[in-house]
């Protein structure tokens, strides 16, 4: 049996605070600041959502590990994979972003309505992926603490508790924390890559933002693929991708001005 | 925009040509039928549940305390506790790689298909063809 530290248990608490809070709060900031954003951050949500969880995901995790050749690939070019890998998720988000905006948002891009659509996009993302494994994490700790782990694994395979176990066994406050941290930065660089494609369409320049966007996207997740396999640290690693957010981020605001005045 | 989008794709070609694809071929140090056998012989021995001989017999010396009997018994009953009978070797790769010392060493990557299921097998060898790692999914 394990016992979380009541650090562990605040920082959990936290994490999942930052995750559900973040787009709760910029939600709000963007409706105050911009107005009428609802539409661009509700289809920002759902861009990723049918974009990375019914199409993406699937494909990487269940259909291609049917095929030798692709499990082969795997170990025997790693690196080329994970780069493959950024590139996927480059091209099914970016290419997502790109057609909701052409199609969906026709009279929702301006400037307000990019930032909300990142907004929504990098929510969703920190919710799904991080903020509900950090409430099944906080509900095994409490339950481990009372000693009613088994009880509410009642019926559960022998690996799944083994699973959840080990899994409580590897917390530490640190990595709960630089979790909810990353998901601060990945939202940035999602509003960021909203904004080339947004501003692709604004100088009528589609096809060119979009490209940027998917180029970026795959650089940015081939980093947090290959640098850990180089022996970067876990804090390292979330320097470098801080500095991509922050690059971003600058790019977001620098682009203020001329989107609109393209959009006006 | 253009100039971002030129640096970028030129920093995504280095990443490729740095990191290089990952596997070279086969060092003469070794026999590509004794490596492949090898690797073999160790997934069908973890498969028989002979935890104790897959760790003390072919396992190399540096690598008993980390691939013991126990964590060899966790990771089959985690990835595959209900596959069912081995049916066969659907397919094999077999490649050369080197360690942090310079040492050049065999990779194995064994698809073997069960009754329930399919496992990838990836078999690390070092010239002495005992296992340096081992991994499977």
């Amino acid at each position: 049996m394990n016992t979380i530290s009541t650090g562990i248990i605040g920082a959990l608490i936290l994490g999942l605070l930052i995750c559900f809070l973040l787009p709760i709060v910029g939600f709000i900031y963007s409706r105050i600041r911009y107005k009428k954003i609802a539409k661009p951050f509700l289809f920002g949500m759902l861009t990723f959502f049918v974009s990375q969880i019914v199409l993406r995901l699937p494909i990487i995790q269940v259909l291609l590990p049917k095929f030798d050749w692709y499990n082969i690939f795997v170990a025997k070019y790693y690196y080329l994979y994970v780069i493959l890998l950024a590139l996927s998720a480059g091209v099914f988000e970016e290419v997502g972003r790109f057609l909701v905006v052409k199609y969906f948002l026709k009279k929702n891009r301006r400037y307000g309505d990019g930032i909300a659509f990142g907004i929504g996009h990098g929510g969703i993302e920190a919710i799904l992926i991080v903020g509900m494994s950090y409430i099944n994490m906080l509900v095994y700790s409490l339950a481990s603490n009372k000693g009613t782990l088994e009880a509410l694994l009642n019926g559960a395979p022998q690996t799944a508790i083994d699973s959840v176990n080990a899994a409580l066994a590897g917390l530490s406050i640190a990595g709960v924390l630089l979790g909810a941290l990353e998901r601060v930065f990945a939202m940035a660089m999602h509003i960021g890559m909203t904004m080339i494609v947004y501003m692709g369409f604004a100088k009528k320049k589609e096809g060119t933002y979009l490209l940027v966007a998917i180029l970026v996207h795959t650089m940015v997740d081939s980093l947090c693929g290959i640098l850990p396999k180089l022996g970067i640290s876990g804090g390292a690693l979330e320097v470098v991708f801080g500095a991509c957010a922050a690059l971003l981020l600058w790019y977001t605001l620098r682009m203020k001005r001329p989107m609109m005045e393209l959009t006006q | 925009m253009k100039k971002i989008g030129l640096v970028v794709i030129t920093l995504v070609l280095a990443m490729v040509m740095i990191t290089g694809c990952g596997a070279k071929a086969l060092s003469e140090d070794f026999n590509e039928e004794e490596v492949k056998k090898a690797a073999e012989n160790a997934v069908t021995t973890l498969d028989s549940g002979d935890y104790e001989t897959f760790s003390n017999e072919l396992v190399s010396e540096i690598m008993k305390k980390d691939l013991t009997a126990e964590v060899m018994k966790n990771a089959v009953d985690q990835v595959m506790p209900n596959r069912g009978a081995f049916v066969e070797f659907t397919s094999e790769a077999t490649f050369g790689k080197t360690d942090k010392n310079e040492e050049d060493y065999a990779v194995v990557v064994v698809v073997a298909k069960y009754e329930s299921q399919k496992v990838t097998y990836t078999v690390s060898l070092d010239k002495n063809l005992k296992i340096i790692g081992f991994y499977l999914k």
